[in-house]
């Protein structure tokens, strides 16, 4: 092993700048489906770990504590040299996540990867998440092949015929072609469709280490229906040596996924909004090595020994040690000490890496998962990363020593910056650390961390649901707000923003802030979700999932005010007058101000609160509601205990969603309030005698329901420390 | 029923009190000052407190904001007065006080003093007659930084019109805005509106501690004014419309700053 490694090492340099023989992709998958048992056994077989570990050892899976869970928690990358028809080829494979938990990382590998190897379950089918995975890829212009695994599993367990097996990879196949139909961008919909006859598709068994697609089964003449026997009469390994995983799988990502040559033409305009025509665009467009270095950052891990290690796609120029590179949109100027490649859980050094290949970094301390690099002044920064998920759960956490706070404030502030789905938040009013994710097994292992990796011990509260508010309808007229000194109104409407406008701020086609570089765009938009038009003219803010729009005319020194009452916005927005919570989907109109004629007298101290007062009250009289997140939770379990787990579901409020048996397989889909699924975890192993796998996939924000709203505000508003009971709109008026 | 008197304090320190004033507040068992709008010399409410033999209380922002510990005050005192530096309504928000009190069925009453608007004109020895809009010149923060001071300036001097600039002052943090940095906030707005309303030629006048015995003025192009020290607060600033009448230009070359050549 450690001779292939060193003859890679020498190897892969030289090859990281034949573009044409590069690939650069990810699998992402719907959990338990298999993703880093079959990324292990293709590395074994590549040579990269030995074929007796592979399958045991769970290679990717590096962390300690991601081998305890048996769930891959953090990117790990790693570079292959395939050949295929008479070339060599360098494979960088970038291992995602499976737990939906942990989906702001699937996103950002995304951006890194050109082409992406979506498994599916022989057994299961098409999941949710495999829907969620795929979407995050087609979004990000990352072209699909299909690996369905398990098929040895299938075959075993479920008893299937060879017909009948046959006729599940149809659905499957057709299924996922389904999805592509709907989500891939409008251009690639047809070209991007997965075929059996081209060999976009492939099956096997990541376990037991073969695959097969149909242009193999014509070049080795090898059949279904051999597999078939072969299989169902344990001697799987006759298979593993005449139908490789390895050859199967990359042979599939070498032919039918994008070298970074073809790709960037493409991905460029749609992830980088700067002029194409300038020197750095034209370079990304054509993978020049020789332009100017422009490098996305898409992943942050700190490591013991080197500290920050950042991982990102270089689409231009070149990354060489020692070089001083600009962070795009801040003043920050940082030194590269290392360059490198992954290997698995080692580094390679490298002298450089040139444009088109995923490189890690030390040394820039500045950066964070997202960062633009360059040695461009001022270059334009890549889109944002999506994701849409938000934290939903939040616990306060104290350091078990006080000697070790400022230990303890340094490592919150760490792993939120390795895990762009976890939010920290230090409130020294109240003395609170808060760490909020995506639920409650995501903040149970970022605790796990801190113990283990940073070595500071904590207590953590109970987890704590984070709600949504929002208003039932509009208010029944303009609500006035005045200022301390009672010389300047303002007056406000509130109402609930159409539900496609939410979902457009969410996915990012109408962006957050004041400043909007298209307002055109974001006018049309608007129109075309349904908002008036002489309305969204007015677009002024987007806080959250919540617009401010100005629908004053001709009002005299409004202009002067406008940055104030959007402070005033924002304040509000993030701190609903309910119960401090979140604003959700809310449309804030500004119809009228009255103002004092000289300028010290509607200062920040006046303007302020007077616009917050009006948009609080307003919302008062609109009819302030609180939202709860909920889960999609699905759960496979044997007949047995199907009944077991639907009376988990069914205690914890859950709504059964759908039911669906596939031999003696059941799989219950149901949605279910996150407040609820505290320790669900291990009731449902109990009530199933642990015969049972399960995922949680975020469904949004919910109305409470109106029965349980006065209970849960007085919780909420007690533990923030505020007198239980809201104010009323007569208070706002004052 | 109650009775809420509005007490101008004048300039300086407690003892431009009228003798009048001196006499009700004498009479007055609940005595307020509120010292946010602008500020007398250090020690001003203890001194005047102990010649009225009954303390001054001084209201914050918040408080007399809120309004309620007045209303209160004039529900157990059938007299409250309210200490305001300068002329009580001139340059404040009180208005809104008055209008408040008389809703709640109270009666009021002012008793005048000196304020700012008269008294820098008068050291000057500019027209009152030929005096526009008063401004005032906020401290520019990210969020507020306004350059309408700029253009009411420019629509007295287009008018021919005298404009009076007040300074912005924060006394809790004592901080207040002086002459020189104003001057140089409007040099700023000049620069990015190209209007000409105050080139760095263009003479204007600061008034430093009007109403207090170390008052003073000075006069010239706004670029000898700038980067100088005025010393102590408060400070204003007076854009003289041009041109001048001659009894002002004579009296205002008792203020010139030498020239530079």
């Amino acid at each position: 092993m450690g001779h292939i490694r060193s003859e890679l090492a020498q190897a892969i340099p030289a090859m990281m700048h034949q573009l044409e023989n590069i690939r650069n992709i990810g699998i992402v998958a719907h959990i338990h489906h298999g993703k880093t048992t079959l990324s292990d056994n293709l590395l074994a077989a590549a040579g990269m770990i030995s074929n007796e570990l592979a399958g045991k050892q769970l290679y990717l899976n590096f962390d300690e504590q991601e081998q305890a869970r048996l769930l891959t928690i953090n990117n790990a990358d790693v570079t292959i040299v395939h050949p295929y028809e008479g070339k060599d080829y360098l494979i960088n494979l970038i291992d995602t996540p499976g737990h939906v938990d942990f989906g702001g990382d699937v996103t950002r590998a995304m951006r890194a990867v050109d082409g992406a190897v979506v498994l599916v379950c022989a057994v299961e089918g098409v999941m949710a998440q495999t829907e969620t995975v795929l979407r995050q890829a087609l979004r990000e212009k990352v072209k699909p092949v299909l690996f369905i695994n398990k098929v040895d599993r299938a075959i075993k367990e479920l008893k299937l015929t060879s017909e009948s097996m046959q006729k599940r990879f149809v659905s499957i196949i057709s299924e996922v072609n389904e999805l592509i139909r709907r989500m891939a961008p409008p251009e690639y919909v047809e070209s991007w469709q997965v075929k059996v006859e081209n060999g976009s598709v492939a099956f096997g068994s990541g376990y037991e280490n073969w695959a097969i697609s149909f242009p193999y089964m014509q070049r080795s003449k090898v059949t279904f229906k051999d597999i078939f026997e072969l299989v169902s009469t344990g001697r799987s390994k006759e298979l593993a040596t005449k139908a490789r995983i390895n050859d199967v799988v990359f042979d599939m990502v070498v032919r039918h996924l994008p070298s970074p040559l073809e790709a960037q033409k493409y991905r460029i305009p749609h992830i980088w909004k700067g002029d194409l025509s300038s020197e750095v665009g034209r370079a990304m467009l054509a993978t020049d090595p020789n332009g100017p270095l422009a490098f996305m950052i898409t992943d942050i891990t700190m490591d013991p020994n080197a500290g920050e290690i950042a991982t990102g796609r270089v689409f231009s120029g070149r990354l060489t040690k020692g070089m001083e590179v600009l962070l795009a949109g801040t003043k920050s100027k940082n030194r590269v000490q290392h360059v490198s490649l992954f290997m698995g859980p080692e580094r390679l050094m490298v002298d450089e890496v040139g444009a088109g290949n995923i490189a890690a970094v030390i040394g820039l301390t500045d950066a964070f998962a997202g960062s633009t690099v360059s040695t461009v002044p001022d270059m334009v920064q890549f889109e944002e990363i999506r994701h849409v998920s938000e934290p939903v759960v939040t616990v306060a956490i104290e350091p078990k020593h006080m000697g070790d706070l400022p230990k303890l404030i340094e490592t919150m502030r760490k792993v939120a910056k390795e895990d762009a789905s976890l939010r920290v938040e230090i409130n020294n009013e109240t003395g609170e650390h808060l760490l909020s994710g995506m639920g409650e097994l995501h903040l149970e292992i970022t605790q796990y961390r801190i113990v283990n990796d940073y070595h500071v011990d904590i207590t953590a509260s109970k987890p704590i649901v984070v709600y949504r508010e929002t208003v039932a309808g509009k208010s029944p007229e303009a609500f006035e707000g005045k200022s301390p000194n009672k010389h300047n109104r303002f007056y406000i409407e509130v109402e609930p923003l159409p539900a496609a406008v939410v979902k457009a701020i969410q996915e990012g086609e109408i962006a957050q802030g004041k400043s909007f570089k298209d307002i055109k765009t974001v006018v049309n938009k608007l129109v075309e979700l349904g908002i008036d038009r002489d309305e969204a003219r007015g677009i002024t803010a987007v806080e959250g999932t919540n617009i401010l729009f100005d629908d004053t005319k001709g009002i005299q020194y409004l202009h002067e005010t406008m940055e104030l009452i959007i402070d005033a916005f924002k304040e509000a927005m993030n701190r609903g007058p309910l119960a401090a919570e979140k604003v959700y989907g809310l449309k804030v109109r500004l119809v009228d101000a009255k103002l004092h004629e000289d300028s010290i007298h509607r200062g920040p101290g006046q303007v302020i609160p007077a616009a917050r007062s009006a948009i609080y009250g307003a919302m008062t009289t609109a009819g302030r509601v609180l939202l709860e997140p909920l889960s999609k939770v699905t759960v496979n379990v044997p007949q047995d205990v199907l009944s077991g787990a639907t009376r988990e579901l069914q205690r914890r409020r859950g709504e059964i969603l759908d039911m669906n048996q596939v031999g003696d397989l059941n799989t219950v889909v149901a949605k279910v309030p996150v407040a609820e699924l505290f320790g669900f975890a291990s009731d449902l192993r109990s009530s199933t005698a642990g015969k049972v796998l399960w995922s949680t996939e975020s469904m949004g924000f919910e109305r409470l329901p109106s029965d349980m709203q006065a209970a849960v505000v007085a919780e909420v508003r007690t533990r923030r420390g505020l007198k239980p009971e809201p104010y009323d709109a007569a208070y706002y008026a004052g | 029923m109650a009775e809420l008197v509005f007490v101008g304090m004048g300039l300086s320190d407690e003892r431009d009190l009228t003798l009048r004033a001196v006499d009700e507040l004498r009479a007055t068992p609940v005595i307020y000052a509120e010292m946010y709008t602008s500020r007398l010399a250090p020690g001003s409410l203890e001194r005047l407190g102990e010649i009225l033999g009954r303390p001054v209380q001084e209201l914050s922002r918040e408080a007399l904001e809120a309004e309620a510990t007045i209303l209160e005050a004039l529900k157990r005192s059938p007299r409250v007065a309210l200490l305001v530096v300068g002329e009580p309504f001139a340059a404040t928000t009180h208005v809104s006080l008055r209008r408040t009190a008389e809703a709640h069925g109270h009666r009021w009453r002012i008793l005048h003093n000196a304020s700012i608007l008269t008294a820098a004109a008068s050291l000057l020895g500019l027209s009152h007659y030929k005096f526009g809009r008063v401004v005032s010149l906020p401290y520019p923060t990210e969020h507020h930084a306004p350059t309408s001071p700029y253009e009411a300036i420019g629509a007295n001097v287009r008018a021919g019109l005298h404009t009076l600039v007040l300074l912005d002052l924060d006394p809790a943090a004592a901080r207040y805005l002086t002459a020189d940095h104003a001057l140089r906030r409007l040099g700023e707005i000049e620069r990015e509106r190209g209007e000409g309303v105050l080139p760095p030629d263009r003479d204007v006048a600061v008034v430093a501690r009007a109403g207090t015995p170390t008052a003073q003025c000075w006069y010239g192009p706004r670029r000898l004014l700038e980067g100088r020290d005025f010393g102590p607060p408060l400070h204003s600033v007076v854009i003289p419309a041009l041109p001048l009448h001659f009894v002002e230009e004579e009296a205002l070359r008792s203020w010139a700053v030498p020239g530079d050549g």
